[in-house]
């Protein structure tokens, strides 16, 4: 008895030095590269931070810096209302229209594979300066709603439309809506990617049952393909939050809480606390947002998964 | 009723044909813009009768992108600061994730649960501090307390060299490094266990184990995670942009060539004058998404199928 416990117990500590030699790397990165410059930057939040000869020298303020940001400064409310608005759109819509091409694209059908060679192409241009530059010079500012919006106005569409008589109101109406299905679908590479595995993995025997019982093509949808991919809604509501909050940005367009972010502290004006203090506000948005997605769709999916 | 149906199976095919290439057509349209613009003479971009075709060919553009920006220095920069630094943190991530899945080790919750947290924290939470603990860089103080003994070395200035990107990539928290554990993790767990059990009856320690009988099972996946850190470390603009500045990867040289080529061009800024040189920004942009398009052509197959089998999805 004695024997078989001390055989138990040395597995277990075995389990425990493996398991700890695996993740020790990112143990002590996570301390070093994150930890450490986390818990210091929220202690930069209320102090005064200059640049001095041995690292940066810290003054208490207080709540100083929030209430400039909040009270005084005009742009930063204004700047993290339109950076949360059209994350909430680009979510909403890159987790709907996801699933509807991913519905789509695991049919059973011919060039299917040519199409989901495609759909998937937009995952290695979305995240980067050449993305915006293309789209800028395009023309699609999209869902972030800045100027020069007329995407398709250099191919002869428009023109041919002008001249059929279209009236040109109706035109730029149609010319935006195009614009923003651009934005939208070039976002939508990974979760596609991710609703596709997702859906593979529903048994058909689901499928049969359902069908046995007379269940229409509507009921299945909302009682067996919705439920069962809950975890990749929630997977993908995760993805675009982090996706949309990270994006790039300078100062005139895209992500523009990035730039300010980056200008306040590391532009002229080298306000590292104030920069922290932004920051942390923004990540506090970003938080709220990912615990409302886990309460109305993460813990149910957890539910159902067990 | 059977004819009736047929009907509705040749409207419904239709109709998802209509509705994809619609798509696609989204999709393709700027690198299709792109590659029609590069090659085309500047002329021919103001000339209405020609759109997507143009009637001559040139290279004009790419000799100009290669006069403002240096694309080969640029090239070897990126490989250095970006890709090497991709393959390590994808090479680490796969231990980190495996030690997640196969062992129920005490504080498992806890990494875990860090894990997530350098998911969803933006890099701009802790970019002040971390970049004065690059500037001062002190391992753990380790290094102080060698200033003590030796008085030559202290603390090191890490900003401007590559290894603000490798160093963290080293210890499992460079880019996306925690979607990449998660990845992983999520695809060890879906493995038979008998795998492991096997192979350490046969007498095998863990590392053994990992290295010669797990790893060859998880090809796939491995690609499709390379791939992503390659993308998404290519295209990052905030890291270099923030901690090395003075050298250019292709994100940065991207990012500041508008302003470069007006500089070349001897313009002032706005809209029309950076129309004048859109066909030479098309052939920068084509030069800097070239070498992921090539990478994708010929990893996609693999790509799709590891996502599909990573079990990433969990059901």
């Amino acid at each position: 008895m004695a024997k078989k416990r001390n055989k138990q117990y040395s597995l277990t500590r075995k389990q425990n030095r493996a398991g700890w030699l695996f993740v020790l790397p990112f143990v002590i990165g996570f301390i070093i590269f994150f930890l450490k410059p986390m818990i210091e930057s929220f202690w930069y939040t209320f102090n005064d931070v200059t640049m001095g000869q041995n690292g940066l020298e810290t003054k208490f303020v207080g709540l100083q810096n929030f209430r400039y940001l909040l009270l005084e400064d005009s742009s930063f409310l204004r700047n993290l209302w339109t950076v949360t608005g059209s994350m909430l759109a680009q979510v909403a819509i890159c987790t709907i229209l996801s699933l509807f091409i991913a519905i789509v694209l695991v049919q059973n059908f011919r060039g299917r594979t040519v199409y989901r060679a495609i759909f998937f192409l937009p995952i290695i241009m979305t995240s980067g300066v050449v993305y915006s530059m293309v789209s800028s010079v395009v023309g699609s500012s999209g869902l972030s709603g800045t100027g020069n919006a007329y995407i398709y106005s250099s191919t002869s569409m428009t023109t041919l439309m002008q001249q059929g008589g279209l009236p040109t109101s109706f035109i730029n109406i149609l010319t935006r809506i195009i614009d923003a299905i651009f934005s939208m679908v070039v976002n939508c590479g990974v979760p596609i990617l991710l609703y596709i595995s997702g859906l593979q993995k529903i048994p058909q025997s689901a499928y049969e049952a359902a069908r046995i019982e007379g269940a229409s093509a509507w009921d299945i949808f909302w009682r067996i393909t919705i439920p069962k991919i809950s975890p990749i809604i929630f997977l993908n509501v995760v993805y675009c939050v982090i996706d949309a909050s990270t994006a790039y940005g300078s100062t005139a367009g895209g992500n523009v809480m990035m730039a300010a972010i980056q200008q306040m502290g590391f532009g002229k004006t080298m306000k590292f606390g104030m920069s922290a203090a932004m920051a942390w506000m923004y990540f506090l948005v970003i938080a709220v947002f990912l615990g409302l997605a886990y309460l109305t769709i993460g813990r149910r999916a957890a539910k159902i998964e067990n | 009723m059977v004819r009736k149906r047929r009907i509705i199976g040749v409207i419904l095919t239709i109709l998802r044909h209509v509705f994809l290439l619609g798509l696609c057509y989204v999709v393709l349209y700027p690198v299709l813009y792109m590659i029609s613009n590069a090659f085309k003479p500047i002329s021919q971009y103001y000339d209405p009768s020609v759109v997507w075709i143009p009637r001559s060919l040139t290279l004009d553009n790419f000799y100009i992108v290669f006069k403002v920006m240096d694309v080969g220095k640029v090239f070897l920069n990126t490989l250095l600061i970006e890709i090497l630094p991709a393959f390590i943190s994808t090479f680490i991530a796969m231990f980190v994730g495996y030690g997640l899945a196969r062992f129920r080790f005490k504080g498992r919750g806890l990494i875990l649960a860090c894990v997530i947290l350098t998911i969803i924290v933006p890099p701009q939470t802790i970019s002040t501090s971390l970049y004065s603990s690059y500037r001062y860089f002190d391992f753990l103080g380790i290094l102080s307390l060698l200033h003590r003994v030796i008085p030559s070395i202290g603390p090191i200035n890490l900003i401007g060299t590559p290894w603000v990107t490798i160093l963290p990539a080293l210890f499992g928290v460079g880019l996306k490094n925690g979607i990449f554990i998660f990845i992983f993790m999520q695809f060890f767990t879906g493995l038979p266990k008998e795998l492991q059990e096997a192979a350490a009856i046969d007498g095998c320690g863990p590392l053994r184990t990992f290295l010669r009988i797990i790893l060859p099972t998880a090809k796939n996946i491995i690609i499709a995670v390379l791939l992503l850190a390659v993308v998404w470390n290519w295209n990052d603009y905030y890291t270099p942009a923030m901690y090395i500045r003075t050298t250019d990867t292709m994100a940065t040289a991207m990012a500041s060539f508008q302003a470069n080529l007006e500089n070349l061009h001897n313009m002032g800024t706005g809209l029309e004058n950076i129309q004048t040189a859109n066909t030479q920004i098309q052939a920068a942009a084509l030069i800097a998404i070239f070498p992921l398009v090539i990478l994708y052509v010929f990893l996609q197959k693999r790509f799709s199928e590891g996502i599909e089998d990573s079990g990433l999805t969990g059901i």
